[in-house]
């Protein structure tokens, strides 16, 4: 059966039976567990805006809200922006509202004359710039807020206590334990020189806890440090818990996963405990970019090259130069967290792997199929294929990508279970496919382990699960590994595992290698280059359509590093590619009747990537 | 960055502002601002009074009585600032900016309709009455859909020699395991590696149809809790010996759990409804002709 894509009707119709319902709190929704650890992966997004943004709501976003942002989550239908009714096929399991936290609510709040903020001195301040006809000052006090002295006054406690009670009691009321998970966060728009030092911060709390303290915004500080010590005193102040997840390293200039703190200290033991303790996973995929490896950086490794932003900054002020790159791609962040590692003893980088939208229409959308684009000027319709983000002043709209997914292992979908799966990095990102992904390190595990039914339980057993951490283990050879991929049910085949691996070499260089260690059909790698053949690809491009008669709807293996040296810290993470598919842009141009432009590529391979496993000597 | 936010259509925040200051004029004191003339400005003690309590977000009462003890120069001052804010608005209007652009349309509507929740939706808590009787009326939102929790043990096809292995081999272990019984902890040795779960608890039938597929699914939901492994059932992956630990037919949720729920729903319904409602009976007030060529 072709795969021929509904497309922008697939989003569209595909009813689950019952719309959501819930039980009370407490009341039969934990599975009857008879094994102690993660069954079930959970999907979600943890970076979706609504038009509490600032510049969600300046580019058009003006109606939909949290509310919207949650129904739409939970598989209600919603109506978009370009005018199409859009539901999704399969609902999230969670959600993260995680609107600007600098002036959050404020415009829409100030366009329709709420006297909380338009009698602020904020307030007044825009109310002046209207009257002396330069309104374009109001709009861009957002990006003002981010700036090193910003000339408009932040809102009074009171202003942000008050939007902010109302988003986390939205959030408390749309949460739903067992069933749907809706967790308060807001996202600190830090931004240096036009370089990007976004930060969502997810709570695990309820509103009692998190309306104790509005959130931290850049008016504050635009100093990472600054806001872990918030997070710090929120937790001491409430006994609520809270993390921190950048994101877009690949728009900051080397500043992401940096050598120096914002005013020029090297990174210190300080700056490396803190920011292990607060950023267990990052958001390496979303709409602006894939940001797990970078082809100048990994020129080996044929799949690097993958849906990368790298012309510039987020404010595209400074062109990108190399030496910045190993500061904003996560493979090169994990390896500079080795050598970080042996100099001060603690990883600064020892982060978990997520995906999210940060899509700012409200449609928290993954897929080739159903890729609602950003602001409202890039939902679907024939001019997105052309057209450029916020009123044609930034990127081409057609390099957006239809990214991604937060995937979490957890026993149970509440927000408890599934912040502490982030907290342990028991999560993995996907660039927008529900692909299943077991990945377990140990020093016993046998070759037919993998084949065993209950391969889970001694993957647990035996080792550790992604996020973990390996020691050395004196009388075992090299670490072992489980790891067993399966198709999204609905979507491609899978073309190959590979486990991505980096050590540090005792003169204080950090290597790394992609192995290819489970693949469909009978390739052989080649003895010449040490490559596996590419798979192929069934995609027709006229039809925007593909088959499942390539690629291996689940592939697993057993694998022993070759390359083990006991004394060499190292990390290894897995990386699991689909056969390809046609692309969002594909999927519109047979839509509607488009000619693509040359550069817009035809297909993509989506693909997950899995927190790591740490080996320490 | 700040190139982009210069662009249209931010320049037409300078015409909304004042509008909609004209707008709320209009929308809760009647002809007292609506404007006269083109170019006569009457500052009448009404329109003024009206002008300082949008702007203090006064009473009427306190207005007058503000008034009364302002100095004579915060006075004159005071009429000033009056005066700008409806020249601005009357030159806007002049340009004809609230004619054709539809930013700005948009923009006074959503100001209209914000305005439509407050007056027609403030403070909205539904009574109980209404909750029970929405809750009620939309019972099917309230259904949770048939779920199942099982454990299977897989059979993979390609581990066999041909069918009659696999099948045999199903048949086999079917009966050793009714026989021994073992825990579940214990059959980690029978059958082989699932891509997806070997244990699913409490999920509804799409999930399963996902995972298995159709087939499969409604072979599932239509047995029986049983103590005993059931099978081997086919699926698109080879076949699975299921142990059926529970199964619940869809079920409509008791009120009481789920009362908040239907609470935040109905405010939210009941807010769209006011709206709505002012809306039509703004549409009451006008005369509304379209064009024969438009009417179905």
């Amino acid at each position: 059966m072709r795969m021929k894509m509904s497309h922008l009707a697939a989003i569209g119709f595909f009813s689950v039976g019952c719309s959501l319902s819930a039980a009370a709190e407490g009341a039969g929704y934990a599975p009857q567990a008879s094994q102690d650890y993660p069954q079930n992966v959970y999907w979600g997004d943890t970076h979706l805006h609504t038009r509490n943004s600032a510049d969600a709501y300046s580019l058009g976003n003006e109606n939909l809200t949290p509310i919207d942002a949650y129904r739409f989550a939970r598989g209600q239908e919603i109506l978009a922006h370009n005018g199409m009714k859009v539901r999704l096929k399969r609902p999230l399991d969670f959600l993260v509202v995680s609107d600007h936290a600098e002036y959050l609510g404020g415009y829409y709040r100030y366009n329709v004359d709420d006297p909380m903020v338009t009698e602020t001195a904020a307030g007044k301040q825009w109310s002046g710039y209207i009257a002396e006809g330069s309104p374009e000052k109001m709009m861009a006090s957002f990006v003002d807020s981010m700036s090193e002295a910003p000339t408009n006054p932040p809102f009074p406690d009171a202003t942000q206590s008050y939007i902010w009670a109302d988003v986390a009691r939205t959030a408390d009321e749309y949460n739903v334990p067992g069933l749907f998970t809706a967790f308060s966060g807001y996202e600190w728009t830090s931004m240096i020189d036009g370089n990007n030092l976004h930060r969502v911060v997810v709570y695990r709390d309820a509103a009692d806890k998190v309306v104790q303290r509005p959130p931290f915004n850049a008016q504050m500080s635009r100093d990472p440090r600054d806001l872990w010590k918030a997070l710090e005193e929120y937790e001491v102040a409430t006994g609520g818990q809270v993390i921190a997840i950048a994101h877009n390293g690949n728009l900051s200039n080397g500043m992401m996963f940096p050598s120096e703190s914002v005013d020029g200290q090297a990174i210190d033991q300080g700056y490396a405990s803190l920011r292990a303790r607060w950023e267990p996973v990052y958001e390496v995929t979303q709409v602006k970019g894939d940001g797990e490896a970078h082809p100048t950086l990994s020129p080996a490794d044929e799949f690097a090259d993958y849906e990368n932003w790298d012309a510039d900054n987020i404010a595209r002020t400074e062109q990108k130069e190399d030496w910045m790159l190993k500061h904003e791609y996560a493979r090169g962040a994990l390896k500079l967290g080795l050598a970080y590692e042996e100099a001060l003893g603690v990883n600064p980088f020892k982060f978990g792997m997520i995906g999210s939208t940060d899509g700012h229409n409200t449609f928290s959308t993954t897929a080739e199929d159903n890729f609602f684009g950003k602001f409202p000027e890039s939902e679907p319709a024939p001019e997105r294929m052309t057209n450029a983000m916020a009123n044609d002043a930034l990127w081409q709209n057609w390099r957006l990508v239809a990214s991604g997914y937060a995937a979490i292992w957890a026993e149970e979908n509440t927000r408890e279970a599934l912040f502490d799966a982030m907290k342990r990095r028991e999560v993995y990102a996907t660039t927008g496919s529900r692909i299943q992904v077991r990945f377990f390190g140990g020093f016993d595990y046998g070759e037919d382990d993998i084949h065993k039914p209950d391969y889970v339980t001694l993957g647990y057993q035996k080792g550790v699960p992604m996020g973990g951490d390996l020691t050395r283990d004196a009388k075992a050879g090299a670490p072992t590994f489980l790891i067993a991929a399966a198709k999204d049910p609905l979507g491609a085949n899978l073309d190959r595992i590979q486990v991505v691996k980096g050590w540090l070499v005792s003169d204080g260089t950090v290597e790394e290698r992609v192995y290819d260690v489970a693949w469909s059909g009978s390739r052989k790698v080649s003895p010449d280059t040490g490559k596996l053949p590419a798979v192929g690809s069934t995609v027709d491009e006229k039809s925007a359509s593909y088959l499942n008669t390539i690629g291996a709807t689940s592939l697993a293996t057993y694998w022993q590093d070759p390359d083990f040296d006991a004394s060499q810290r190292a990390f290894y993470y897995v990386r699991v590619l689909e056969i390809p598919k046609p692309r969002w842009t594909t999927l519109d141009a047979a839509y509607f009747g488009l000619t693509l432009p040359d550069e817009v590529p035809r297909e993509i391979q989506d693909r997950a990537y899995t927190s790591p496993i740490w080996y320490t000597p | 960055m700040l190139n982009w936010l210069r662009r249209e259509p931010l320049v037409h925040f300078l015409v909304i502002g004042v509008m909609l200051y004209g707008i709320s004029l209009g929308l809760s004191e009647g002809q007292e601002g609506a404007v006269a003339d083109d170019k006569t400005i009457d500052v009448t003690k009404a329109a003024l009074f009206s002008f300082m309590q949008h702007r203090g977000n006064i009473s009427r009462e306190d207005a007058s009585r503000y008034w009364a003890r302002l100095a004579p120069a915060a006075q004159t001052a005071l009429i000033e600032s009056y005066i700008e804010e409806e020249v601005l608005f009357r030159t806007a209007l002049a340009f004809g900016l609230d004619q054709n652009d539809y930013v700005i349309k948009r923009r006074l509507i959503q100001r209209m309709e914000f305005a439509a929740l407050g007056l027609a939706g403030r403070d909205l808590e539904p009574k109980p009455a209404e909750v029970r009787a929405y809750f009620e009326a939309n019972q099917s939102d309230y259904i949770v859909p048939e779920k199942i929790t099982f454990s299977h043990i897989y059979l993979n096809p390609a581990r066999y020699a041909d069918l009659e292995e696999l099948q045999s081999t199903a048949e086999s272990w079917l009966f050793e395991l009714n026989a021994r019984q073992p825990g579940l902890a214990d059959t980690g040795e029978y059958g082989d590696r699932f891509p997806y779960y070997r244990r699913y608890v409490d999920r509804d039938r799409v999930f399963i149809t996902d995972h298995f597929d159709d087939g499969f699914a409604e072979a599932v939901f239509t047995q029986h809790v049983n103590a005993n492994w059931q099978g081997p059932i086919q699926s698109q992956h080879g076949l699975h010996l299921v142990l059926i630990q529970d199964r619940r037919t869809a079920e409509l949720l008791p009120f009481s759990e789920v009362r908040d729920q239907v609470a935040t729903e109905v405010r939210r319904q009941q807010k769209l409804a006011a709206s709505a409602a002012y809306v039509t009976g703004l549409k009451s007030q006008f005369d509304i002709r379209v064009a024969p060529v438009l009417q179905p």
